[in-house]
């Protein structure tokens, strides 16, 4: 197991390395720089300009650059906000539980509702309960998330007034609609996911058995066949986090929710590179964290599996 | 099987999505009987908490789109963070709306002949919001930090000649410049030189941002980043303006200014009665709002440089001033402007708006849209259409324009102004960045034509886009030399004598418009919707909404 572990975390200490390059050479290909970008419409002198620009280092060679960045993200220090001088791990720190709550609440709800929609149709399937769990299904995989999150604030918000529109402080009432708007999509996906698995499990002989035996149904469902059915399906949710975090930007940007997606977006338009770079290689370490949590995980819950 | 699952799918996707439009369509104007009474949408709604005091007080929330990135006054810039530092500090020279300069922090005030010093006689009675009073020695601290500390910013641009400050005793102070300043007393009384509590500055330091101390009508509370600024009522406050509909502490107990950048967000969030008052909406849903009784909009029309698209002189094919003159007459602003704000636009003809002082009114009146006029004059640079593809050609080359767009500030009239382009004969290739990528391809001179526009009270600023000084790593993207335009914009800068300053830009504006450097689009007015309990509602000389005058009435 620790030779394992030990091999996970030189892999994904390379895959971070991988992506803090990738989005360092794709942030300085965009055209403009911070100072640009500071500027914009107002003045500044051409020397004004030139002196900041020496002074945010960005005169220096590209390598040079990302070199000076990498010793500091190894001490520590993910750098300062070119904006406004705050230190990045501090804007982060700071925006990152609303993400996370945002998140994990899309993915409980996801899951929940997936779980019954999928475990319904394989059950039933065939019926016109099948049918229905996959027309809602396909449904909520085609709808884009910003739609359906206007449309949620439409009814709920302006017409019936029951949940707010904009997400203040930490209170479950703002919390309601951007779950739904990020998790529906999500558990519309699960869904799939648990059908198939329900179904390849319930045509298997150990079932059959079970039911020979005079277990009643639910039991078999639940007791035999959704636990094994649930092995992919865990892996799958864990890797759905992705999609989750990624989602989480659109979703708090309609519903002006505080959070690193709404943080990357402000800090890409304003080229402020230390800021990206830093909400970058923080979403890839919770990614990859995330990953290897699953991983261990299935195979501690399927003893077929062995990690090598 | 397949087939009766895929009619079923299409039915019930079909029946959703018109049942979920259905309920949640915009209430139309026939929807509102005519004999309605106009109700605050808090009261429709009870989601909207909103604490009232009965006199006119509780917590006004505002909508505004972008965030300010700091609060200090003297590291500044932007339009958001001039909004919150109006309500947190006070100038030392109030201007009214009319242009008039009248007593704020100094009671009176002395240039010298040069108009490189300028002496103030202070007010005695005012304090900072943490007790400390204010001094001499604080207009010192506070110009001397602009000069020092920051890096760029609406201040230090102003302060750009600034010497020293000298205390003469508690009360007065002598601030001095290098080169003559004839406007400083303008300058001056301009949020982004508002005066800071030395004691906080020293305290916070490089944090200052995040901790304004000033002596304004609202004291800082809070900032939660990307959610909300808190302001709370200054209850000592005794030295406003004397041009205000009111004196004394003001009668609101807070303001939150709410961070919503989606314009969509900011509209709803008003009609659930999240927020009393969002800036900057959407102009088709807005009027709609308006019109269904449920809120007020309130335009200001903004003087300065209107919208307009500048046109590179340097690049085929406007380097030929027929071509430049023909786009200018193949565009209808009255209609575009009518198609894209409805009624909370206006249509602009020069390179300044009507509403800013030394606005030349024979320039503005020099090309009206005319198709024809446009069309012979293409016929005559030699571009005909000579296949029937809508394109003109010249010697095997289509008529093309590099139009290099920036989104967030142009999506409401970018393809109508690209259709009358068009309509003209000229081939359009729009191409959209934002303001960093922009401004690295407009000073390679990429584009035929970009959008510029300034808000100023001041014309000075055709000099930062106007001057040939300023083409190479500058905002001067016309390319465009003229002599005579360098030396009005040039003695402009520090003509001392208004009505000689007034005339080098009639002369500038009257250059600019006869060498067809622009296309006019649309002046700037800043629109603001709000609640119908909100009262006392005013615009400062620039466009920013006073909010010292405000209550919430139920």
């Amino acid at each position: 197991m620790s030779a394992y572990l030990f091999r996970r975390l030189l892999t994904s200490l390379l895959v971070l390395f991988g992506v803090s390059i990738l989005v360092f050479s794709i942030i300085h290909l965009v055209p403009g720089d911070p100072v640009s970008a500071m500027t914009g419409r107002q003045k500044v002198s051409a020397e004004q300009a030139a002196e900041l620009r020496q002074k945010l280092g960005l005169n220096d060679p590209i390598p040079v650059q990302y070199l000076n960045y990498v010793s500091k993200v190894l001490h520590g220090d993910l750098g300062q906000s070119l904006r406004n001088k705050v230190p990045v791990s501090e804007a982060i720190v700071e925006q990152l539980p609303s993400t996370i709550q945002l998140a994990f609440s899309a993915l409980v709800l996801a899951a929940v509702i997936g779980l019954i929609l999928g475990v319904l149709a394989a059950t039933r399937q065939g019926t016109w309960v099948d049918s229905l769990s996959m027309t809602l299904s396909v449904s909520g995989m085609s709808i884009p998330t910003f739609w359906l999150g206007l449309l949620f604030i439409f009814f709920f918000s302006v017409r019936l007034g029951l949940l707010p529109s904009t997400s203040t402080g930490n209170n479950l009432k703002s919390l309601i609609l951007p779950a739904l708007t990020l998790g529906l999509p999500e558990a519309a996906i699960i869904s799939r996911v648990v059908r198939a698995s329900m179904l390849d499990v319930l045509n298997k002989e150990y079932i059959t058995t079970a039911r020979a035996k005079g277990l009643r149904e639910y039991l078999v469902v639940l007791r035999h066949a959704l636990r094994n059915a649930l092995i992919p399906v865990v892996t799958f949710i864990g890797l759905q986090m992705g999609y989750l975090l990624a989602g989480s930007t659109i979703v708090e940007s309609i519903f002006a929710r505080q959070g690193i997606g709404r943080l990357a977006v402000s800090a890409i338009a304003a080229r402020d590179y230390p800021m990206v770079q830093g909400v970058v290689l923080v979403t890839a370490t919770v990614y990859v964290l995330i990953n290897t949590m699953t991983d261990m995980f299935y195979s501690v819950i399927n003893p077929q599996i062995r990690l090598k | 099987m397949f087939r009766k699952q895929a009619v079923f799918v299409v039915a019930l996707v079909i029946m959703a999505s018109m049942l979920l439009n259905a309920c949640g369509a915009q209430p139309q104007s026939t929807e509102a009987p005519a004999t309605e009474q106009i109700i605050p949408a808090e009261t429709q709604n009870p989601v909207a908490t909103q604490e009232d005091t009965g006199n006119g007080g509780g917590t006004l929330s505002i909508g505004i789109s972008v965030e300010p990135e700091t609060l200090d006054p003297g590291d500044a810039v932007y339009i958001a963070e001039q909004f919150v530092i109006m309500n947190l500090f006070d100038t030392l020279i109030t201007m009214d709306p009319k242009g008039d300069l009248h007593s704020g922090l100094a009671t009176s005030w002395t240039p010298n002949a040069e108009y490189t010093e300028f002496t103030f006689d202070l007010r005695q009675d005012v304090k900072f919001h943490d007790g400390t009073p204010f001094n001499a020695a604080a207009v010192k601290a506070t110009f001397d930090h602009i000069a020092n500390d920051v890096d760029t910013s609406g201040g230090k641009t102003m302060l750009a000649n600034y010497t020293e400050s000298v205390v003469g005793d508690d009360f007065t102070v002598t601030v001095k410049f290098s080169n003559p300043y004839p406007t400083f007393l303008n300058d001056v009384s301009r949020p982004w030189l508002g005066i800071s509590s030395p004691a906080a500055l020293q305290e916070y330091g490089a944090d200052y941002g995040r901790h304004p101390v000033g002596t304004g009508p609202f004291i800082f509370e809070d900032w939660t980043a990307q959610e909300q600024i808190v302001l709370a009522k200054n209850p000592d406050y005794s030295w406003g303006a004397e041009f205000s509909a009111h004196q004394g502490p003001v009668a609101l107990d807070e303001i939150i200014f709410r961070i919503l950048p989606e314009a969509a967000t900011r509209l709803t969030a008003l009609e659930t009665g999240e927020i009393q008052i969002a800036e900057e909406p959407p102009a088709l849903d807005a009027v709609a709002l308006e019109d269904a009784g449920k809120a007020v909009v309130t335009t200001f029309a903004s003087p300065g440089m209107p919208s307009h698209m500048m046109i590179n002189t340097e690049k085929p094919p406007t380097d030929d001033i027929r071509v430049r003159e023909a786009m200018i007459y193949a565009v209808n602003q009255e209609e575009l402007v009518q198609t894209a704000f409805n009624r909370l636009g206006s249509p602009a003809h020069s390179v300044l708006s009507p509403t800013t002082w030394a606005y030349n009114e024979e320039a503005g009146n020099i090309y009206r849209y005319d198709a024809a006029k446009a069309a012979s004059l293409l016929d005559e640079a030699g571009w005909v259409d000579n296949n029937g593809d809508g394109i003109r050609e010249k010697d095997g080359q289509n008529l093309t324009i590099t139009y290099l767009a920036i989104p967030a500030y142009e999506e409401a009239f970018m393809e109508l102004l690209a259709a009358y382009l068009q309509q003209a004969g000229f081939e359009v290739d729009i191409r959209t960045m934002d303001d960093a990528g922009i401004f690295a391809a407009g000073s390679a001179g990429e584009h035929n034509i970009l959008n510029m526009g300034w808000v100023s009270i001041d014309p000075g600023v055709l000099n930062i886009v106007y001057n040939s000084a300023n083409i190479d790593g500058g905002s001067a993207f016309t390319r465009f030399v003229n002599a005579d335009l360098d030396a009005a914009l040039n003695d402009a800068q520090t003509q001392t004598d208004r009505e000689k300053r007034k005339a080098d830009y009639m002369t500038a504006q009257q250059i600019i418009m006869e060498n067809a450097l622009i296309i006019p689009v649309h002046n700037y007015n800043r629109a603001f919707i709000m609640n119908p309990s909100v009262q006392g509602f005013s615009f400062d000389i620039e466009g920013y909404p006073w909010l010292y005058d405000i209550t919430l009435n139920q």
